[in-house]
């Protein structure tokens, strides 16, 4: 998790928060050449609770980049078009400035973990305790306009036949010689076919959490194999599908296929304006301890993946899963329309399909998101889950143990002990 | 939010609503696949040298996107040809799958089968004028509920002016070889603007090539954000289609060399694999209504009672963003 690999050595500082191999690319006026120095890239934390995304040449030990990155600033990225070399961009949202970094970690297999968590720490980072001071400016704007020079290209951007790849680079600086192949990951399943809005997977169980018991219980959700499978069943119990309050909202905007979108884009953005603060949840869910301490418990992973779309590969970790939906940048996404939304006061209706407590209901209304927290920290007995039994939420605020003293192994009925008798 | 849902006229109401969506090489190439087309896929550039392209081709059209709008047409507009495929973008929420169409449509290549639907479109079209055309596009039921289904996130902006839709649409610029010469395909503009010949060995990128580095150039100097991307045809079978070469055909290669070449191909193919893979699930993920998902985790974090320490870190965030903005005013 932490990107350190064996025989990195003691030069690693162990309090990045990631870190790995990785050489640099120089901008000297428009061209761009490969830094064939041995680095590092890692992100760490300051005081004052700023991200910073720096590079250091592990030679000198010097720090030669050292960035201040907010939140959706920058992304992470591979790059696709240089086949050979293992190159991801740092991409400056707000400019055109790209600094592009080449992997130089022996082997491959941490790669997209790593691009993962530099993405996850870029745009969620770990809680910070004071305010921040004023960020660094990266003023000067250059553009990747790449004209290397006829060498350096194939080395970069070796195409198919072309021998040598940035690999080559690595502690072999004059010579040019055949780079070992990158090997990929496992390539991904068949090819399926492509989801028209018609055939949109839906969440597997009606969206609102059923009173009565729901014709599936959780725990058989999981054994659906395919989307299609998923989306009939939902047709069945679709009366409480939260997704038709939102549409109904959201009727004349047929536009959108994403329910939740549909009914975002008709609240007004007026109401609720002159709020000086935006707080944005997603700023905040960095996935690491809370996240694992909820999945590490077999019924809250139940819980929770009912209401995520069936994975393409049966065999997926749940836990991962859940994981991965909450750091995608779709998921962030929509947590964030949500507390805005939520702050705006437009999220009551919405949020009353939901059994949630009065007092939730109630802060939704008002569109005071703090009064909506406080209300979730205390409206549910520990325990009790949303969806998952609709006993808990029947017994909501009374006592939650659920009724387990049924004397099985003991059988005092005499009618039965007469039937065994028998059956000796 | 008008801004983000620019449906106010009844023009627009009639001829359907067109979501914003996201300005991303893997949503383009799932949209054009999500018209019909097969064959074709879109790639996001980061360097115009031959040879960094040179794996890529045949390059049918670049993209190139902006968030700005220039003026004034770089050669001369031409309204004579009907044999060109274009259309006046009329809807400004549409302009990505404008612009690919106006791409796709021109092209006759044996990698791209249109398929039913835009070929049909186009057939339909074929006598109008660009005006007419784009109208003709933004009642195009079929084509918005793909365009639709890729609907980019709407966030609010409090405290920002309300903008025009162009604030938060990138322009699109189409560069295609037509009949030997060059073409940029702006629908901004009344038609095609012719910009240079293309001679009969020569490679049209060679002749895009500084055409675009001058744009560049220019916007960069105005720091106006732009991206390049690719038309090109599917990676996956391009590279499974010269695996049977080298396994079928005589080559001048040694066993050896040959098996080397299958190899990286074979890696290259399992690359092609995974972003599909990639792009399927980011689809997945953008049409998800997350709301039921969101207020139950948000209910067990707060049985665990983590949900407040959340918050509060998520306040801190808040206050250093605001604080780093009026830092920067």
């Amino acid at each position: 998790m932490f990107g350190r690999q064996s025989g990195l050595g003691s030069s690693s500082n162990s309090s990045n928060l990631v870190e790995f191999r990785a050489g640099r690319m120089n901008m000297v006026g428009k061209m761009v050449h490969p830094d064939s120095r041995k680095g590092l890239v890692y992100m760490t934390q300051s005081d004052d609770g700023l991200m910073h995304f720096c590079w250091k040449d592990r030679t000198s030990g010097k720090v030669e980049d050292d960035l201040i990155v907010f939140p959706d600033d920058f992304e992470y990225k591979r790059v696709d078009q240089c086949k050979t070399g293992r190159v991801y961009v740092l991409k400056f949202k707000s400019s055109t400035r790209r600094m592009f970094f080449w992997m130089q970690e022996p082997k491959t297999d941490k790669d997209d973990e790593h691009c993962r968590r530099i993405n996850e720490l870029l745009n969620n980072p770990p809680s910070a305790h004071q305010r921040g001071g004023g960020g660094s400016n990266d003023g000067d704007l250059q553009y990747m306009l790449n004209n290397m020079s006829q060498q350096q290209l194939m080395q970069l951007f070796g195409g198919v036949g072309q021998m040598g790849g940035l690999s080559s680079l690595l502690g072999q600086m004059n010579s040019r010689t055949p780079s070992s192949r990158n090997t990929s990951s496992s390539g991904g399943g068949g090819a399926s076919a492509l989801q028209t809005p018609e055939n949109v997977s839906v969440p597997r169980t009606p969206s609102a959490p059923s009173k009565s018991g729901s014709s599936r219980s959780s725990s058989n959700v999981n054994s659906q194999v395919g989307e299609g499978a998923g989306s009939s069943v939902d047709a069945d119990a679709s009366g409480k599908n939260s997704t038709t309050s939102t549409t109904t909202a959201s009727e004349s905007t047929g536009a959108y296929a994403n329910p939740f979108q549909a009914y975002l884009s008709n609240l007004s953005p007026e109401h609720g304006a002159g709020r000086s603060l935006n707080i944005d949840l997603s700023t905040a869910l960095s996935g690491a301890d809370a996240i694992n301490q909820l999945i590490a418990d077999p019924e809250r992973v139940k819980s929770l993946i009912v209401h995520l779309p069936e994975s393409e590969d049966a065999d997926e970790d749940r836990k991962q899963q859940i994981k991965d939906h909450i750091t995608s940048p779709q998921f962030q996404q929509a947590l964030a329309q949500f507390s805005n939304a939520l702050q705006s006061a437009q999220l009551g209706p919405v949020v009353k399909q939901f059994e949630l407590s009065n007092e939730a209901v109630a802060a939704a209304f008002s569109g005071n998101l703090e009064d909506f927290v406080r209300a979730l920290e205390k409206s549910l007995p520990a325990g009790a889950t949303m969806g998952g039994e609709p006993s808990a939420s029947e017994k909501k605020g009374s006592d939650p143990e659920t009724p387990t003293s049924v004397a099985r192994d003991e059988n005092t009925d005499p009618a039965a002990e007469k039937q065994e008798e028998k059956q000796k | 939010m008008a801004a983000e849902n620019p449906v106010a006229g009844t023009a627009e109401e009639v001829e359907g609503n067109w979501c914003l969506i996201e300005s991303d090489p893997g949503v383009f190439t799932e949209l054009i696949r999500g018209f019909g087309c097969t064959g074709a896929q879109v790639e996001e550039i980061w360097t115009l040298d031959a040879d960094a392209f040179h794996h890529l081709e045949p390059i049918h059209g670049l993209i190139f996107l902006f968030k700005w709008v220039d003026d004034k047409p770089a050669g001369r507009v031409v309204t004579d040809r009907s044999d060109i495929f274009f259309a006046r973008q009329v809807i400004s929420n549409a302009c990505a799958t404008q612009a690919l169409l106006c791409l796709l449509l021109n092209l006759r290549h044996s990698d791209i089968d249109l398929g039913q639907t835009l070929n049909g479109f186009k057939r339909f079209c074929q006598d109008l004028d660009p005006e007419t055309r784009g109208h003709c596009l933004g009642n195009e039921e079929k084509i918005r509920k793909v365009h639709n289904s890729f609907a980019r996130p709407v966030l609010f902006e409090f405290d920002t002016r309300p903008g025009s839709p162009d604030d938060y649409c990138y322009h699109f610029v189409g560069y295609m070889p037509i009949k030997g010469k060059l073409f940029e395909l702006d629908g901004m503009h009344e038609g095609p603007i012719e910009l240079a010949e293309i001679g009969q060995h020569q490679n049209w990128l060679d002749v895009v090539r500084p055409i675009i580095e001058a744009r560049m150039e220019r916007y960069s100097v105005g720091e106006i954000h732009f991206n390049l991307m690719a038309l090109v045809s599917d990676r996956q079978r391009c590279y499974e289609r010269q695996i049977q070469l080298l396994v079928h055909q005589p080559s001048p290669l040694s066993h050896a060399e040959r098996q080397s070449e299958i190899a990286t191909l074979r890696t290259f193919v399992k690359f092609e694999q995974e972003k599909k893979r990639r792009y399927r699930q980011e689809n997945i993920r953008r049409r998800h209504n997350y709301l039921p998902f969101i207020l139950e985790l948000l209910k067990q974090l707060g049985e665990t009672g983590q949900l407040m320490p959340i918050y509060e870190k998520a306040k801190q965030r808040a206050y250093q963003c605001q604080a780093y903005k009026s830092d920067k005013n």
